[in-house]
């Protein structure tokens, strides 16, 4: 477990040397970046196969709460597992089918997946904000490296949001550090019961901003098309593959952990409700975003909203705070990263084929390239959550899970419920008018060795999750107790052990 | 007989099907075939083997086990064999279909429905009907689009509206699961109908989720006007399929749990009207408005696979009703007429798909006097008209009738009234569409227009005599029913080879088409006695004395083909139909303009900061809330 | 298989009675709409001597499905005829209404299929006005005997009559008066008879069905006529004046009705086609509705 730490260190080394390389060795300094997203893959991968127990790995020697430790978990193992996975697939996309770019880009994706891993490992409040910040800089940059004016807006709008919620999350670190004396998240966790309401609900509404901006929900996702639209489709891929994965999880630790002090009831400052919050923000964020996406004529641009209102239905799950509803939650992000992989990367072939993101002119390109239109339905399909693909176990548990929890989260669901049928309609609207009929003939994608391999592998996956969830749901069973305030395997407790108490 | 037969015959057809989409089309459509023939054996061997049960169990979730649960039940093996029936002669017929000029892509895709289909007759757990279900939606979906764009607006339409209905079943499921505990379709229905005397509201929320599902997927109002766009675009040959076998799917559905449910609700609990529970009473009086509007919109529209299409929508209401009066008649009616609609609504549309294949003519109205030329063609499409419209002594007489004795027998006149309204429309617009397509003039375009080839004029025979047989010997398919009837609580009926017992008469099907038989015949020697006849041309008509030539009226236009009931359309003005549909479109645009909205939001960079602070205000909002 | 024989020859005697009665039924009818026009009008078996020179004479026939259509329809109509109970008497054991309903159409659908076989529009368009008009006429109808279903728990036409058959009081005349009346303008448009021909239709559309019809088919044509006559009129006696232990009686009755019918045939102009189903519907299907309605609720 103690390898874990060159999860972090790894990437981050390797980006240091491409500035260097770069300039005299330009191809091997890319072939490094690939091998060494490779190599953190087979590590988290086998970590994950190897996992007994949680982790607390002390840097430095520094003992916290005044020193920064890593928290090796479950969730936190598979989360990173999905994040390296995703990087590799969009850097092997960028690296064979993409356009040719300068080795710094590659150095950015490095710096990225190092900041990525960080924030996902990392047991300090004020060691997540670091990685935030890096990995926020690194995205503004690749987003930035895109189709020119396009990508420059992306990138500028996603800053000005993102450095918004910086400054409230500073803001709450500061708050939080004057009263609890310490920035390490268990020890926070305590605090925050000490707390006068009052404040920790000024707490908890900075944090949240901060984190809902990088979690893509509304209204602090206004970011999101522009982004999505202006970077390259790998970074897309990226973003929607793995910035989600780390915001997702950064979300959960901070309601569960944070907030409220292991997973369990409902979360209440004084007359605060935290529950209600992650609750009704979920259930709006997918409704504006499936509407919108509806509502999209341009395809990057619809997968994007897709994903926020995929974001939207993990946040609500977020809310429900069950058993089932854990499940769910890694099983839809799980699934939801694999899918938008998929989609990403198909729908990047179609952008450079057809000369344009606008999928109505997309019309036959299925039929030219029945590969790729089957590959577009196979993602489609494991978005949508259709039994015997991947995403069905993550819609489905999260369904039952607020079925089961008693109040108002029916509404929720029936909210959902009916908002999926919206993006069943502009998912397969887009996937059928690739196998209709065009008025002229479409080109042939050209595609390289990579692409096929990785697509195979992501389509796979998403049908063999589909149909045989279970060496997942192996995993995935263990993670409630790890979570849960009410026993000693939980977080807090496995962190106060690690610091002597 | 191994319980594996029930997992092949649901995993065979999909895995032929995947297999398939590698292969040329036209070896695609022999594999069609094929694979129909080995789910035709499998079911008839499996006629006698009901309670064989295949089961998967897994733990999923640690909420217990998640089942996927196969089983023969006699309702599920009945649907079974009449769907595989008629499957086969469809795939028989499609095989000559899809020659060179007009095969489509759509074989691989129907195997991996037929694949669904099978499943959803044999899963007797929700997760297992859930999985085939939705395997089913989305795969027509594909088949009814086709590659055709105007074609995917109607598939899209009507896989929005199933996907509606498929959401509220998947709600209502794990509502199921967690009152009850158990996947098993058979245990929560029993537990559910206890349920109605203790948390009423809850099983009336269970049971109307599903009911919504079921009413989408048969296209009963509100649901009621995918079909006449999806028959209107889907390949010719796939139509049969989907107006005879996939409507049925809903109503598989409503005799499975909804009906059942409040057929065991114990009596007193619900309010009763004229003898059924209040919410069958509704159910009742949907179908009846879908009925008519089915008849109606039937009547007056130009286009003869969407005449066939409202055609299909009218019938399912008759099913409708029949099953809403909650009775073993009813029942056993709304089976009947399930099984006769499917072969005589498949010969009817088999017929135009073979005249569209001969002719190339799309416009139906613009047809005529094809039943010279193609006679076959002709007397299958003949008799399925005079079984759709109830005529005796076809099947369709039967199954009306029983219908009727049902309504009768629960004092529904009401609902009969509006029935048989709709049953003496169908007689209009059903002649409407014989006439249109093969009476009147030839137009000499299609003067050279041959028969139907082999194989499909050899599948329409058949299909002709299973027309005939059930109208004549009820009994080959009533005898199936008791067994069924029973299974769900229900008394028997009486029902013999020749005969039926409603519930204020009996009637002896042989007899009415014995003595038929005897006035054809005595009719027949008068004929003959008669002076001989000459044959004359078509043309040859009397005109006035005029010569329709003069005013270059040949015999494409001397053909009353089009608008065919016009002078009676004021008559029906005061009728809201097309309501629902403005209603839908209203309903989509909403969205479009509220995502459109949401989009500008994020469009204008210079809005950035106020979105930040404005959510900062809904976090205060949610959190203070209630 | 001698029962069978026995009830065929049975049969094929009420075929050619029917037929006869019909066409006695028509000849006396074209006296009695003479007599209110002031004239003589021809002898009483004038019908007979024009279907039997019909059948003598050669015919034209356009193709093979006029031919199957006619002897359908003939064939249909007459096996409708076998149903309804005559005077007391049903050579099947059943005779339900429904049965006899929904047989009727066999003779449109056959008649209806062979004119319109014969090309000739007038023939087309004659056909859509009888089915539209029998939209509004089967409704009122079938409220109607809805009504009597409600009360005997029966479909049946001869226990309907046999119910009738203890002297005046017991008639369904005086029990369904409402139902009587709808039925009765009803029955005005089921004959096809003014206001209500527009099958026909003889100065608008060329005799309608009729245009192409010549020699044996003509024939045919007489005798769908004469045994829709015998049918309906029965259904009418059966239902509601008291069927009839006694041929005699049941002739007398019948012809009353017919009587009735050509009166008002002979005085009447036509109605537009959307008129005459609206006032199908709007006079006869308020009189059945009331009668409905009444008979579900306090029957």
């Amino acid at each position: 477990m103690k390898y874990s730490i060159f999860l972090i260190v790894a990437p981050l080394a390797a980006a240091f040397t491409i500035p260097m390389l770069g300039t005299y060795l330009p191809r091997l300094s890319k072939l490094i970046a690939a091998l060494m997203l490779l190599a953190g893959t087979a590590l988290s991968a086998w970590l994950l196969t190897a996992y007994k127990a949680q982790t607390v790995i002390v840097i430095g020697g520094w003992m916290p709460p005044f020193g920064i430790s890593l928290h090796v978990d479950l969730l936190s193992l598979i989360s990173v597992t999905a994040v390296y996975g995703a990087t590799l697939m969009a850097t092997l996309y960028q690296l064979f089918d993409g356009q040719e770019k300068k080795p710094y880009f590659y150095m950015l994706i490095l710096l990225l997946t190092a900041a990525l891993n960080g924030m996902i490992l990392t047991g300090d409040l004020f060691n997540l904000f670091v990685f935030m910040e890096i990995a926020g800089i690194s995205s503004y940059a690749l987003i930035a490296s895109g189709n020119g004016a396009a990508g420059v807006r992306g990138a500028l709008k996603y800053m000005i949001v993102a450095s918004l919620a910086s400054v409230a999350y500073l803001a709450a670190i500061a708050i939080i550090y004057s009263t609890a004396g310490s920035l390490n998240m268990a020890t926070v966790a305590s605090g925050m019961r000490d707390l006068n309401p009052v404040v920790g609900a000024l707490v908890v509404l900075l944090i949240l901003a901060s984190v809902f901006t990088e979690m893509e929900i509304f209204p602090f996702n206004s970011w999101v098309p522009s982004a999505y639209q202006g970077a390259p489709s790998s970074v897309s891929a990226l973003l929607s593959g793995a910035v989600t994965v780390a915001a997702a999880y950064v979300a959960l630790r901070m309601s569960y952990i944070v907030f409220g002090q292991g997973m369990g009831d409902i979360i209440r400052y004084g007359k605060f409700n935290v529950t209600n919050i992650l609750f009704w923000l979920g259930v709006i964020t997918v409704i504006t975003g499936q509407a919108a996406a509806y509502a999209q004529a341009d395809a990057k641009k619809m997968l994007a909203l897709s994903s926020v209102a995929q974001m939207g239905i993990i946040l609500f799950a977020i809310s429900i705070a069950s058993d089932l509803a854990i499940y769910g939650i890694v099983f839809a992000v799980i699934a939801h990263s694999l899918s938008k992989l998929l989609l990403f990367m198909v729908t990047g072939k179609f952008v450079s084929a057809s000369g344009t993101s606008h999928w109505a002119k997309w019309k036959g390109l299925g039929r030219e390239n029945p590969l790729s239109g089957g590959l577009f339905l196979i993602g489609a399909l494991g978005i949508l959550g259709i039994p015997l693909f991947a995403g069905f176990w993550g819609k489905f548990s999260i369904i039952g899970a607020a079925f089961k929890a008693p109040g108002v989260s029916w509404i929720g669901v029936y909210i959902i419920l009916a908002a999926t049928v919206v993006e069943a309609v502009y998912f397969f609207r887009l996937a059928h008018l690739l196998f209709e009929e065009p008025e002229t003939k479409p080109v042939s994608i050209k595609s390289s060795i990579w692409f096929r391999i990785s697509t195979a592998l992501l389509a796979a996956a998403i049908i063999g999750i589909g149909v045989y969830p279970a060496p997942i749901d192996k995993k995935v069973r263990k993670i409630p107790t790890e979570l849960s305030s009410k026993n000693t395997e939980g977080y807090i407790s496995t962190a106060y052990r690690a610091m002597g108490r | 007989m191994s319980p594996l037969f029930l997992l092949l015959l649901v995993v065979m057809p999909v895995g032929f099907g995947l297999v398939s989409l590698a292969l040329p089309k036209r070896l695609s459509w022999f594999l069609f075939f094929f694979v129909n023939i080995l789910v035709l054996g499998v079911v008839f061997k499996l006629k006698s083997s009901t309670g064989l049960t295949w089961d998967l169990k897994f733990n999923l979730f640690s909420t217990g086990a998640v089942s996927l649960k196969l089983a023969v039940t006699h309702l599920g093996w009945f649907f079974l064999a009449i769907s595989s029936v008629a499957t086969i002669l469809f795939s028989m017929f499609s095989l000559d279909f899809n020659d060179r000029k007009h095969a489509t892509f759509a074989a691989p895709f129907w195997m991996i429905l037929i694949g669904a289909t099978n499943g959803i007759f044999l899963s007797q757990s929700w997760i297992a009907f859930f999985f085939a279900w939705e395997l089913m939606s989305w795969t027509s979906l594909l088949i009814i689009g086709h590659g055709k764009t105007p074609s995917f607006k109607a598939g899209i339409y009507y896989y929005a509206l199933s996907f509606f209905g498929t959401m509220a079943m998947m709600a209502g499921i794990w509502l199921l699961y967690h009152r009850t505990g158990s996947w098993d379709i058979a245990t929560t229905t029993l537990r559910i109908a206890a349920d109605f005397t203790t948390h009423r509201s809850f099983a009336m929320t269970v049971t109307a989720l599903f009911a919504v599902g079921f009413l989408a997927k048969s296209a009963l109002f509100p649901f009621h006007m995918w079909p006449q766009m999806a028959h209107a675009e889907a390949p010719d040959d796939f139509s049969a399929y989907l107006s005879g076998i996939m409507i049925k799917y809903g109503i598989y559905g409503l005799a499975l749990f909804v009906i059942p449910v409040f057929a065991m609700t114990p009596k007193g609990t619900m309010k009763i009207i004229s003898g059924v529970p209040w919410p069958m009473y509704a159910l009742a009086w949907i179908s009846a408005i879908t009925s008519v509007i089915g008849t109606v919109m039937a009547i007056f529209t130009n286009d003869m696979k969407r005449l066939m299409a409202w055609s299909t929508v009218a019938n399912v209401g008759y099913i409708g009703v029949a099953l809403s009066t909650n009775s073993s008649l009813g029942y056993a009616a709304a089976l009947f007429h399930t099984a006769n609609h499917m072969i005589f609504k498949g010969s009817i549309f088999a017929a135009l798909a073979a005249v569209k294949f001969r002719t190339g003519e799309r416009e139906m109205h613009k047809l005529g006097g094809l039943a010279y030329v193609m006679p076959i063609t002709f007397m299958t499409f003949l008799l399925g008209i005079i079984a759709a419209a109830g005529i005796p002594p076809l099947s369709g007489f039967n199954s009306k009738w029983m219908i009727f004795q049902a309504l009768f027998e629960k004092k529904m006149v009401f609902v009969a009234t509006v029935i048989f309204f709709s049953s003496t429309g169908a007689f209009l617009y059903l002649f409407r569409a014989l006439h249109t397509v093969f009476l009147g003039q030839l137009s000499p375009r299609f003067r050279h227009v041959k028969e139907a080839p082999m194989l499909m004029s050899f599948s329409m025979i058949i299909l002709m005599i299973l027309m005939l047989i059930p109208g004549i010997f009820p009994g080959t398919v009533t005898g199936f029913f008791n067994n069924i009837l029973a299974s769900f609580g229900f008394a028997p009926i009486k029902t013999t080879l020749n005969s039926m017992t409603g519930s204020t008469a009996s009637i002896n099907g042989t007899v009415i088409a014995a003595v038929f038989g005897l006035a054809v015949l005595i009719v027949f020697i008068m004929f003959l006695l008669g002076a001989r006849q000459h044959k004359v041309a078509m043309m040859d008509n009397y005109t006035c004395g005029e010569d329709p030539e003069d005013w270059k009226v040949g015999p494409e236009r001397y053909h009353y083909g089009y608008d065919f009931y016009q002078p009676i359309k004021p008559l029906f003005a005061w009728m809201p139909l097309g309501a629902v549909e403005k209603l839908y479109e209203t309903l989509r645009r909403s969205i479009e303009r509220f995502g459109n909205l949401v989009s500008s939001i994020s469009a204008d960079g210079s809005r950035l900061g106020w979105t930040f602070v404005i959510g900062i205000l809904i976090i205060i909002v949610t959190g203070v809330m209630k | 298989m001698n029962a069978h024989a026995l009830t065929a020859l049975k049969l094929t005697g009420i075929a050619f009675g029917a037929m006869s009665l019909g066409l006695l039924f028509m000849g006396l009818g074209r006296i009695v709409s003479a007599r209110i026009q002031r004239r003589i009008g021809p002898p009483f078996y004038q019908s007979f001597i024009d279907v039997i020179k019909c059948f003598t004479k050669t015919s034209i026939t356009h193709n093979f499905v006029m031919d199957l259509g006619i002897i359908m329809a003939l064939g249909g109509l007459i096996a409708t005829a076998f149903f309804v109970p005559f005077a007391n008497f049903s050579v099947l054991g059943s005779s339900s209404v429904v049965i006899v309903l929904y047989l009727m159409s066999i003779g449109y659908l056959g008649m209806a299929m062979g004119v319109s076989a014969s090309g000739n529009p007038n023939a087309t368009i004659g056909i859509s006005r009888a089915l539209a008009l029998m939209l509004g006429y089967k409704i009122p109808f079938v409220m109607v005997i809805m009504a009597m279903i409600l009360t005997y728990n029966s479909s049946d036409l001869l226990t309907y009559a046999l119910a009738q058959n203890h002297g005046f009081g017991s008639w369904h005349i005086f029990k369904y008066p409402l139902g009587f009346i709808a039925v009765e303008i009803a029955f005005q448009a089921m004959v096809g008879e003014k206001p209500y021909d527009h099958m026909i239709a003889p100065a608008e559309i060329a005799s309608g069905p009729m245009v192409e019809l010549s020699g044996k088919y003509l024939g045919i044509g007489f005798l769908l006529h004469a045994v829709q006559l015998y049918v309906e009129t029965g259904l009418i006696v059966n239902l509601f004046l008291g069927g009839a232990q006694t041929w005699y009686i049941m002739m007398v009755k019948m012809f009353a009705v017919y009587f009735t019918t050509m009166c008002i045939n002979a005085v009447m102009a036509r109605y537009r086609i959307e008129q005459g189903i609206r006032h199908l519907w709007i006079w006869a299907g308020s009189f059945a509705l009331l009668q409905l309605v009444y008979t579900r609720i306090w029957g």
